[in-house]
């Protein structure tokens, strides 16, 4: 158990230290390009902080407790690694799609005022994220709770929070499997770099069996990011260095998942795949009472 | 007993997994390509029918690598153009060189423009078509960090007489990798 707690919070330690550092490719991007850099980055932020809220509809009447990890690992499509950028420069064509963030190369396009440069991506097709969460339930509703406490990122700290609510639909009315309906908010906060606020609404349906429960769910969800950074002008061609911030929304709207989690006493193992914008693997692991 | 033993040794295996995604996604964050973008302006001014003029940089002498030397893990060579920014008189025809050296005076490139006159270039860049060879040298040079500074020339033949001026400018790219 203990070691299970240390891989899981060393998980949470390199999932801040990335967001501590995934800003430096933002400082060679004009206001105008930023977003489309960035938005794969929106959406699987929101994509995988929407997500691993639930592997059940069950919800107790009497009371129950559990807490618990999920761990998410969002696949970013090929069409959301490079883009095509407009630039604003007379005598320029973008001829070429450059990088997105999860993309590879950083495209360049010559004219009448030397090289306009994109920066490079990560050259990722699947990012993790990981989160700690506890549930307290009773008369059919359960209060989800989801937080990481202030962690050091140098100049900066991340802070992670999330709540919300699931209640069973079920119980007023005889169906032949459980049914529930769950909101939930959270907010994910990069001091002086990023703010994400996540919210998803989901019905989520689930049937049990002797040690497994077979679970999915539909779900509308939002997300947005603030960004704040420092343009650094890497062409030298559009007034030097300045400060910028700005509000991305993600393009996570609507999901479906389906999983099954395995019920071994007060330990449960869940895993899920949903459907969306970004297709995502979440797996879980919970202490229930 | 012996499932509660298989169900964390799973759940272990899994999270070495993701581990190991996440591991990598580290990595991919402790370096990032940035292409460095560099304009070295030579002015032509004289009367004879060819004119030649050079100008010493040296790559501290732009910002975005002067910002980033010290990380600095490599840099290489990615394209090169050059274009005119201004010419007098308008109509003034000629044939363009362009050359680099180090700053010992080695050549590492030297390429004729052809069949094209300042004017056509004005604000028009015309990418330098460098050999397997010259790329090679040039990447040569620059792979030690210590070599920063070049000589560009840029040749100007058969003008005819009288004044003229040509204000070109030799546009260098180079791609490096940069430590976080």
């Amino acid at each position: 158990m203990k070691k299970l707690f240390t891989v899981f919070f060393s998980l949470i330690i390199i999932q801040a230290s990335v967001f501590g550092q995934f800003d430096d490719r933002l400082d060679y991007l004009t206001d105008k390009e930023v977003g489309k850099f960035i938005q794969p980055f929106v959406n699987y932020v929101g994509t995988s902080l929407n997500s691993g809220m639930y592997h059940t509809a069950s919800v107790s009447d009497v009371f129950g407790f559990s807490f618990g990890f999920q761990g998410m690992l969002v696949f970013i499509p090929e069409d959301q690694k490079t883009f095509t950028p407009v630039l604003d420069k007379a005598g320029y064509t973008a001829d070429k799609p450059t990088a997105t963030i999860f993309g590879k190369e950083g495209a360049y396009y010559s004219g009448p005022e030397g090289y306009i440069v994109f920066p490079a991506g990560l050259d990722l097709n699947n990012v993790p994220m990981f989160v700690p969460q506890i549930g307290i339930s009773t008369f059919g509703t359960e209060l989800l709770v989801r937080f990481i406490p202030k962690i050091s990122l140098g100049e900066n700290e991340l802070g992670y929070w999330g709540v919300g609510v699931k209640h069973s639909i079920s119980r007023y009315f005889p169906l032949p499997l459980d049914v529930a309906a769950q909101v939930f908010y959270s907010k994910l906060e990069v001091t002086d770099i990023m703010t994400s606020k996540n919210l998803s609404i989901n019905l989520l349906a689930s049937k049990n069996f002797t040690l497994v429960c077979l679970y999915g769910g539909i779900q509308i969800e939002s997300s947005s990011m603030n960004l704040k950074y420092t343009f650094k002008d890497p062409s030298g061609l559009y007034g030097g260095e300045r400060k910028i911030e700005l509000d991305i929304d993600g393009e996570n709207t609507f999901r479906f998942t389906l999983g099954a989690a395995l019920e071994l006493g007060f330990i449960v193992l869940n895993a899920d795949y949903s459907i969306g914008n970004q297709s995502v693997i979440n797996g879980g692991l919970s202490f229930e009472f | 007993m012996k499932n509660k033993k298989t169900f964390f040794t799973t759940a272990i295996a899994s999270l070495i997994l993701l581990l190991t995604s996440s591991c990598d996604v580290v990595d991919k964050f402790d370096t990032i390509d940035l292409n460095i973008p560099m304009s070295i302006d030579i002015i032509t001014i004289g009367t004879e029918t060819t004119l030649t003029e050079s100008d010493t940089f040296c790559l501290t002498e732009f910002d975005l690598y002067n910002d980033n030397k010290d990380k600095m893990e490599e840099i290489s060579f990615v394209e090169a153009s050059y274009r005119t920014t201004a010419v007098s008189p308008a109509n003034l025809s000629g044939n363009i060189s362009v050359e680099l050296k180090t700053e010992a005076g080695l050549p590492l490139f030297s390429i004729t423009i052809p069949n094209d006159t300042p004017a056509a270039l004005l604000n028009n860049p015309i990418k330098l078509a460098l050999t397997a060879d010259q790329i090679n040298a040039l990447n040569s040079y620059v792979s030690n960090l210590s070599n920063q500074c070049f000589e560009a020339t840029v040749s100007i033949s058969n003008m005819p007489g009288g004044e003229k001026t040509v204000t070109g400018v030799v546009d260098i790219l180079f791609k490096s990798k940069i430590e976080m």
